[in-house]
């Protein structure tokens, strides 16, 4: 095994462990607010891992790829955050319990 | 040499980027509520994504224009989502831990002299 392969699987087990712990959070999160921080910070970190490929695969179309994905990902975090909002302030205004 | 010192300083930000990710991870999982998670998980992945891309680029030199671009687009919108999720969550009143010492917004604004 040479040196490169060895830095290789280094990097990609601690960014794998990361989102692996990110979807832990997500599956146990007693709130819906954990599990929209959850889903944010895997894509996060997803976004990590697609350009550490460009490098692995040598191919220039990796990068857009990742920042499409990030793009996509910051309006699903926006749109999820701004849906909870409002439902919180509807359910206040009916009088309905915030629980 | 130029490409020995090349792959030294690439390899070593890539790996403290991919480390910076098993933290945001790791405080993830064991903090004790919704806005110290969001703290270090947020801080941790937006130094993470700069030292991964930056160790790309640096790697293969033919790749520099799209990492600064992706530097730039986290360093614009991660703090924005991590804005608004926790105003979001404040709204919605999520308990803080017990150990929490001041609520500023809930006092008023105001400092305690």
């Amino acid at each position: 095994m040479s040196g490169h392969a060895v830095i290789d699987l280094i990097v990609f087990g601690l960014t794998g462990l990361g989102i692996f712990f990110a979807l832990l959070r997500f599956l146990i999160g007693p709130s819906s607010f954990e599990r929209l921080m959850a889903v944010d910070m895997m894509n996060v970190m997803i976004i990590g891992f697609i350009s550490i490929l460009s490098y692995i695969f040598k191919n220039n179309m990796y990068m857009d790829i990742a920042i499409l994905y990030g793009l996509l990902a910051f309006i699903e975090t926006i749109v999820f955050a701004k849906y909870l909002e409002n439902q919180a302030e509807s359910s206040k205004v009916s009088g309905g319990d915030t629980k | 040499m130029m490409s020995l010192i090349q792959e030294i300083v690439g390899y070593s930000l890539t790996a403290l980027g991919a480390l910076f990710y098993f933290y945001a991870g790791l405080g993830l999982l064991r903090m004790p509520d919704f806005y110290t998670k969001l703290q270090a998980s947020t801080k941790a992945t937006t130094l993470g994504t700069f030292s991964v891309a930056l160790g790309v680029g640096i790697l293969n030199p033919a790749f520099i224009g799209k990492s600064l671009l992706l530097i730039g687009f986290v360093a614009l919108t991660n703090p924005v989502a991590s804005s608004v999720m926790i105003r979001a969550a404040y709204k919605n009143k999520v308990p803080v831990c017990k150990e929490t010492v001041v609520d500023e917004i809930a006092n008023g604004g105001e400092k305690h002299e």
